[in-house]
């Protein structure tokens, strides 16, 4: 379902390539929008739903390569599939390590292709949904007073409320209503929830 | 032969210098003999002249005075009469002739001085009157008739020594002639048979250093020279020879050079064929998919198909292409527009430039005349000079990978196109030995890329040479000529 608004980007500098994979890609249901170079691309502003890149590795002017490097220095995780016309071993293993999804020669069989595709828009989606979820565990827990989130450090650690207390140096009750209050924020029903929650936006435990 | 015909010139000279001047010699002798006769003759008639002068005298005046220088004289002119040796026959005749008169006149005389001193006399004087006139008119006679002679003999030697004259003349003429006529003869001989024939030997050879060895000279004659001839026309023969299979040799590196080019260019020319292969898989695929829709597209079918005939014949240019490179026979000269040419090349190695990711910045004038030349071997010299700058420009780090190819109009009806690269230059030492065959400083290479490109460029009738950039880098240049202009080489066979 979330597919039908998943779009496929292409950067390849010939455009005999670029159009018979729009073509392609078109055929098999998909949205795509074709660049000759990787400037081209890095000018347009980035799109909502899930997406993949499809990547030439030799290019004039800016390559393959360098584009992923920029991609990754600007924090953006679009996942990405190299094309080559040439089938270097190193540079393949180069762009699999730095977090490509796949690498394919051309001439390719659509069928290497799709599964490609498949497997970057399902890790969009899932690092889409990924970051949904972390957005909104965050908005949960910047709504937690300063007390609050305090108290959650010592909570996912598996502390009882009484060793809570001592630590703070408050009375029981009062670790008590806090705890009562974080399980409500944060919308969770056990501890073990919460300290997932915690993992997902990088909590870090209180030291004991 | 020529010699034989020398030595008897030679002798004919001789002879001919000998005899004319024995000829001369004794022409001139007897001239000198006739001049002497008539000095001789000149003086015996100047004594006969003063005898009679004195005899004259005598018989006037009785003087002893007149009759002692007659008998003088006349004793002189005995002894000069005798002394003369004169050949000539008639002339001897007149002298003897003379000594008889002059002999009677003395007897004449002595007789008058008888008559004049003998007593009988004395008293006679009719008697003596009568003998003394008797005497003295026979004494006349014999004068006169003398002095008639003597004038007579005096015309007559004055016409042998003028008849002795006209024929030493005649004789010095007739040599003078015949001296010019011998010159001529042999200035003609010389001329006929040294100067020319040489002269013609002096153009073949001149012929052939310029490179047209179609001369033949065809000679027929037998001598020295008609042989060394042939020996040279068979030398021109030889030599038009080594030039085919010379000229065919060249063209066979020249094609391996190309070959060898090919195979450097291998990955690149793999890459332009994969491109457009890549793109016909991709839209055959699409088009099958789109064909098994539930509702099939046509059109995007069509388009599919489309852009599947134009990628094939795009791959089929490539192929082309290399097959044009790699073909053996010699092109064609014809006019050429570099713009052309140059853009070709650069596509036909587009894909090593993307795979070195190096930039090439191509500055062509597009006021640009067109060139003569062979487009295959103008191309193979800028692939030999764009693969230098590419190994060139391999080793450094890749924002400085730039080759430049410029080209603009030149001094002199020619064009110039300069190819540059960013690379670590050439050692000034060995500017001008790159272009040696089989010099090479690349592991795999055969070294003749920059000797065939020189070659070629020689016989387009331009020039080729490397320099090193200031800014870094080496910088190749070669002139091409503008078509039309004389500056065409081809070392043409």
């Amino acid at each position: 379902m979330e597919k039908e608004t998943a779009r496929v980007f292409v950067v390849d500098d010939d455009p005999s390539v670029c159009r018979g994979l729009d073509r392609l890609i078109r055929s098999g249901g998909l949205l795509v929008e074709t660049f000759a170079s990787a400037d081209a691309f890095l000018e347009h502003p980035g799109t909502k739903g899930p997406s993949c890149l499809i990547l030439d590795i030799k290019m004039p002017g800016t390559t393959g390569l360098e584009l992923q490097e920029t991609l990754l220095s600007r924090g953006n995780n679009l996942p990405i599939i190299f094309i080559t016309g040439h089938g270097d071993i190193p540079l393949a293993v180069e762009a699999i390590k730095k977090g490509a999804i796949d690498f394919l020669s051309k001439p390719f069989n659509d069928e290497d292709l799709f599964d490609a595709i498949d497997e970057a828009l399902t890790k969009s989606i899932i690092m889409q949904t990924n970051r949904a979820d972390q957005d909104a565990i965050r908005c949960r827990f910047d709504s937690l007073t300063k007390r609050e989130s305090e108290v959650l450090t010592y909570v996912i650690t598996g502390m009882l409320n009484k060793q809570i207390a001592a630590a703070l140096n408050i009375s029981e009750k009062t670790v008590k209503v806090h705890r009562g209050r974080v399980m409500e924020k944060m919308s969770v029903d056990s501890v073990a929830q919460l300290v997932r929650l915690a993992q997902k936006i990088n909590i870090k435990q209180a030291k004991i | 032969m020529i010699k034989t015909k020398l030595k008897i010139l030679f002798c004919l000279c001789i002879a001919f210098g000998a005899i004319s001047s024995i000829a001369v010699f004794y022409s001139l002798q007897s001239l000198e003999q006739k001049l002497e006769e008539k000095k001789h003759i000149a003086a015996v008639s100047r004594g006969i002249f003063d005898l009679t002068i004195l005899a004259d005298e005598y018989l006037l005046y009785h003087e002893d005075r007149p009759l002692e220088q007659w008998n003088r004289i006349y004793n002189d002119l005995g002894n000069l009469i005798e002394d003369s040796a004169v050949e000539h026959y008639f002339l001897r005749q007149d002298f003897v002739g003379f000594t008889k008169d002059l002999r009677q006149i003395k007897i004449l005389f002595s007789r008058l001085i008888d008559t004049y001193e003998t007593p009988i006399f004395q008293y006679n004087s009719n008697l003596s009157h009568r003998l003394k006139n008797q005497l003295k008119s026979q004494i006349l006679t014999k004068n006169n008739e003398l002095i008639f002679w003597v004038d007579l003999l005096e015309k007559r030697s004055e016409k042998v020594l003028l008849n002795g004259q006209k024929r030493a003349a005649m004789i010095i003429l007739i040599f003078i002639v015949a001296l010019c006529c011998c010159v001529v003869g042999v200035i003609f001989f010389v001329q006929k048979n040294i100067v020319v024939p040489f002269d013609k030997l002096n153009a073949g050879v001149c012929a052939i250093g310029e490179g047209n060895l179609n001369i033949c000279m065809d000679t027929k004659s037998k001598d020295e020279i008609g042989e060394l001839s042939r020996a040279f026309d068979n030398m021109a023969l030889h030599l038009k020879e080594l030039m085919i299979s010379r000229a065919s040799l060249q063209n066979e590196v020249s094609h391996l050079d190309r070959v060898a080019i090919m195979g450097t260019l291998t990955a690149a020319l793999a890459h332009e064929i994969n491109q457009p292969l890549a793109a016909i898989l991709s839209n055959s695929q699409a088009g099958l998919r789109f064909l098994n829709n539930r509702k099939p597209d046509v059109n995007e079918v069509g388009e599919a198909l489309k852009d599947i005939v134009s990628d094939t014949k795009r791959a089929g240019d490539v192929i082309s292409r290399l097959r044009r490179m790699l073909q053996k026979e010699m092109g064609q000269n014809q006019a050429l527009k570099l713009c052309d040419v140059i853009q070709e090349i650069v596509k036909f190695v587009q894909s090593e430039i993307i795979l070195l990711n190096a930039t090439v910045l191509v500055d062509i004038d597009p006021e640009l005349p067109l060139v003569h030349g062979d487009r295959i071997q103008i191309q193979q010299v800028l692939l030999n000079l764009l693969i230098n700058a590419f190994d060139a420009v391999r080793g450094m780090p890749g924002q400085l990978r730039k080759i430049g190819i410029s080209c603009q109009l030149g001094t002199d009806d020619t064009v110039l196109i300069c190819v540059v690269d960013s690379g670590s230059g050439i050692e000034n030492t060995r500017l001008k030995t790159i272009f040696e065959a089989f010099y090479t400083t690349k592991e795999k290479g055969m070294g003749v890329g920059l000797a065939i490109s020189k070659s070629i460029i020689k016989q387009h009738g331009g020039k080729i040479w490397a320099a090193n950039r200031s800014e870094g880098g080496a910088q190749l240049n070669f002139t091409l000529p503008i078509t039309g202009s004389d500056m065409h080489g081809d070392y043409g066979v």
